[in-house]
């Protein structure tokens, strides 16, 4: 049941990024579970098992290639509602693929000031230690379409991983991978850049 | 000292600049960067927020550390970090200077705190509390290192007032 859900989150990523040929940075940001080149087929209606009020998934859900220790993917995606702002803006969350076609909400994030869709950073959330001794990636989105974003550890730069928001392309949801990190309270610089390496707007920094 | 020596090096500038035709080796620009110190300066009169270390009425003293109590978002502002520093989503930061100062309590200081919560007690994160509260009250809030609003006049406190923290 899980492979077959996953098959159908891969499936609906591969529609959300059908234009990558187009996109000299789609290669760059399809996460490590690369969508296979064939035509997607609509999976199915996903609910969101929360009791948040949060809406969606709005869009494919977006696989991280990263596993708690029972082997379940993490996955981001849109939503909206929930939040203190217009049910009509986005944010994303965090979580896992579940039986009967629901998807967990373990985390969510949603700009307060001003636009979520002003060009830039947008408040984002860190990595999280859970109970369980499993670490829940630092995620986030920039909205624009950055081949890089990368953070300064201690002087270290580390990457992160990039995927376009299939409902919206011109939004890029990000995450790093918790093996990269080893110090996040000595992260600074977080910053986009595009293909020439230019430094894009900053936007609105913060880390949750 | 720094004060003197600015005047002395602007007129050393001017000096320079008033030579004629004779070249001057480039003399590497003094370079002075004044760091303004976040923290209240309490050796003034005045209003600061600090941290209460310890508060003894029978003599007539209490002792607190200047500090910043400021919401996340503007403590980065006056620390210039990084805004990817958690402490920039914190709802408020409390930072203690580390540095303690030994104050007489004023004849007649005023205590105020926000007692159980009531909201015309509560004040604000800049003033304190609007309530008169106890002596111990005062001394518990000492053994939690609660950050209070002092005011200083004469060199004595006049009024410590309890900082809500939501």
């Amino acid at each position: 049941m899980r492979i077959l859900a996953l098959a159908t989150a891969v499936l609906m990523l591969a529609a959300g990024c059908a234009d990558a040929d187009r996109d000299p940075v789609a290669d760059a940001v399809v996460p490590p579970s690369r969508p296979p080149a064939t035509p997607a087929s609509p999976g199915p209606k996903l609910t969101i098992d929360s009791p948040n009020g949060l809406k969606g998934p709005v869009g494919a859900l977006i696989p991280t290639g990263l596993h708690d220790p029972q082997g379940d993917e993490y996955v981001i995606y849109g939503i909206t509602g929930g939040g203190p702002r217009s049910p009509k803006d986005f944010g994303f969350a965090i979580g896992f693929r579940e039986p009967k076609n629901k998807v967990t909400a373990d985390d969510s994030l949603t700009e307060w000031v001003g636009s979520p869709s002003a060009p830039g950073f947008h408040p984002m959330n860190g990595q999280k230690e859970l109970g369980d001794g499993s670490v829940q990636p630092a995620y986030g989105y920039y909205a624009g379409t950055p081949a890089t974003i990368t953070v300064q550890e201690a002087g270290r730069p580390i990457q992160a991983h990039l995927a376009r928001w299939s409902h919206d392309p011109t939004i890029t949801v990000f995450w790093f991978d918790p093996a990269d990190v080893h110090d996040d309270d000595r992260w600074a610089q977080l910053a986009a850049y595009d293909a020439s390496g230019n430094r894009l707007p900053d936007g609105r920094i913060l880390r949750m | 000292m720094r004060l003197l020596l600015l005047p002395a090096l602007l007129l050393l500038s001017v000096a320079a600049c008033s030579a004629d035709e004779t070249p001057t080796p480039a003399a590497p620009s003094p370079s002075i960067t004044e760091t303004k110190d976040p923290f209240p300066d309490v050796t003034k009169d005045g209003d600061a927020i600090a941290l209460l270390l310890s508060f003894e009425p029978k003599d007539r003293a209490a002792i607190v550390e200047p500090a910043l109590f400021l919401p996340g978002i503007d403590y980065c502002k006056a620390l210039q970090l990084d805004p990817i520093d958690r402490r920039c989503a914190q709802e408020y930061v409390i930072d203690g200077s580390k540095t303690k100062v030994t104050f007489p309590l004023a004849k007649g200081v005023k205590l105020l705190g926000v007692g159980t919560g009531e909201p015309e007690c509560i004040g604000d994160m800049t003033e304190g509390a609007k309530c008169s509260v106890s002596r111990e009250y005062m001394s518990d809030l000492a053994d939690a290192r609660s950050p209070v609003h002092v005011t200083i006049r004469n060199g004595q406190l006049t009024k410590i007032a309890e900082l809500y923290r939501p």
